[in-house]
């Protein structure tokens, strides 16, 4: 059993959609999940400025009252945001809080941190707010999304294989599958013509059609001429064969003398192959169909009744 | 009667005049602080400070609710308006690590309070300054 592969238009293009698909997408999920890593970074860095930008008058009273108490109670409150992995408050050197997320590894995305300045001075700069990303977080949201996009990938891969599958069995394969049936049961030698799909009167197969029958014409004009020229050359065939047999015919009645033939000068007797000197007549009559009846000329009869006269004479003197 | 609203103009004009005198802030004059800077005064009426700098434990003087001397003092020392400070307090609520000043509902006793405590501070209008206090920073008008 051969392969559908080989067989069916429309399961190669759908392997070929799915091929290409695969081909394309993995390259693609990869750029897409850096891409989504990034974004997610950048939006990690957003939010944590965003939460900074929250806390910031608090994390400043802290500060400027030296307040731990305060600060822990702002650290815990910031640790419950998934993506804070690390926060530090800072009163000059003294540290009122740095505290992490269980399992937080410090990694390479930048922390934001952010001088926090007295409530009631501008320029008089009281400690530091630091949050660090937690990058699992990141990993997490990137992996998520990736999933995401996968899923949606090869969702958009099945929907475009299943109606590709079913374009082409609707405007190529079925057209085509029809075509040939009807092109099985066609006597083109008849000059039967191709008809048209219904439908595809104006597009390739109609045009294909097109094609047939006009081959189909000149295919019937190509039979009419090579009858024509059979019956023409049958003819002078038998024309030629008949004047062969003629020929033959005329060649076997006639023999022919040719070359020297050795003539006695006075007795006028030939001589043949085997060196014989035989009467002319003799000779002649055994190499060729001439047959001799003897007669005499004027001449030869006068001479020879005057020379039968002298002898009849003779005797008688 | 021509003459009564006239008086009762420069009455009033007087007793704004009053209301609107220089703001200034005192300690007890036995407390042995001399001068505080204007940092100082921000440090001990906002909770940073809690002891004045001869080692006395501070005990910063507010006047109640919305009296305009206390309206003044904050927009002149800090810039700030009164609901603000009320903000930066109510931070600190539940943290327990700073109490704001002790309310006085009056100026007689945010007096009683300056004579009677050596680490008091408050904020005071320079015309009720007596002897038994001392001016250590100068608001402003």
């Amino acid at each position: 059993m051969r392969s559908p592969f080989r067989t069916q238009i429309a399961f190669r293009t759908t392997a070929l959609i799915l091929l290409v698909t695969i081909l394309v997408g993995i390259p693609l999920l990869f750029l897409l999940a850096a891409r989504v890593r990034r974004q997610e970074s950048s939006r990690q860095q957003a939010t944590l400025a965003q939460l900074v930008d929250t806390v910031e008058r608090t994390a400043q009273i802290a500060c400027f009252l030296g307040d731990a108490r305060l600060s822990e109670e702002l650290g815990a409150g910031l640790l419950k945001n998934e993506i804070v992995g690390q926060v530090v408050i800072q009163a000059g050197d003294r540290v009122l809080i740095s505290r992490s997320r269980e399992g937080w590894v410090e990694g390479a995305a930048a922390r934001v941190s952010r001088e926090l300045h007295s409530p009631f001075d501008p320029s008089l700069v009281v400690g530091r707010l630091s949050l660090a990303p937690d990058e699992a977080e990141i990993e997490r949201q990137t992996a998520r999304q990736g999933r995401s996009i996968m899923l949606l990938l090869a969702f958009q891969a099945l929907v475009l294989a299943g109606v590709t599958v079913g374009v082409v069995l609707l405007l190529v394969t079925r057209p085509i599958s029809r075509l040939s049936h009807r092109l099985h049961r066609l006597q083109a030698e008849t000059g039967e013509n191709l008809p048209f799909i219904r439908g595809h009167e104006g597009d390739e197969i109609g045009r294909l059609v097109e094609d047939v029958n006009a081959l189909i014409g000149r295919l019937v004009t190509f039979i009419h001429a090579e009858r024509f020229l059979r019956d023409e050359v049958e003819h002078e065939r038998a024309e030629l064969q008949s004047a062969k047999e003629e020929l033959e015919q005329s060649l076997a009645e006639v023999k022919t003398l040719q070359g020297l033939l050795p003539i006695c000068a006075w007795c006028k007797k030939i001589r043949d192959d085997e060196g014989l000197w035989t009467q002319i007549e003799h000779y002649v009559s055994s190499n060729t169909d001439a047959r001799f009846t003897h007669g005499l000329c004027p001449e030869c009869a006068k001479a020879q009744i005057e020379e039968f006269r002298k002898k009849w004479q003779e005797p008688s003197s | 009667m021509r003459p009564l609203p006239f008086l009762r103009c420069f009455l009033l004009a007087g007793g704004v005049w009053s209301f609107a005198g220089d703001l200034v802030v005192v300690v007890n004059a036995s407390s042995g602080v001399e001068r505080l800077t204007r940092e100082e005064v921000i440090n001990l009426f906002m909770g940073r400070t809690r002891k004045l700098a001869v080692g006395l434990t501070a005990l910063p003087i507010d006047q109640g609710g919305t009296a305009p001397d206390r309206t003044r003092f904050y927009r002149s020392l800090l810039g700030k308006e009164l609901p603000e400070i009320n903000a930066y307090w109510a931070r600190l609520l539940f943290s327990g690590q700073a109490s704001p000043p002790r309310q006085a509902e009056t100026e007689a006793e945010v007096l009683e309070i300056l004579h009677n405590t050596k680490g008091a501070i408050a904020y005071l209008d320079r015309k009720l300054v007596d002897r038994r206090l001392r001016i250590v920073f100068e608001v402003g008008p």
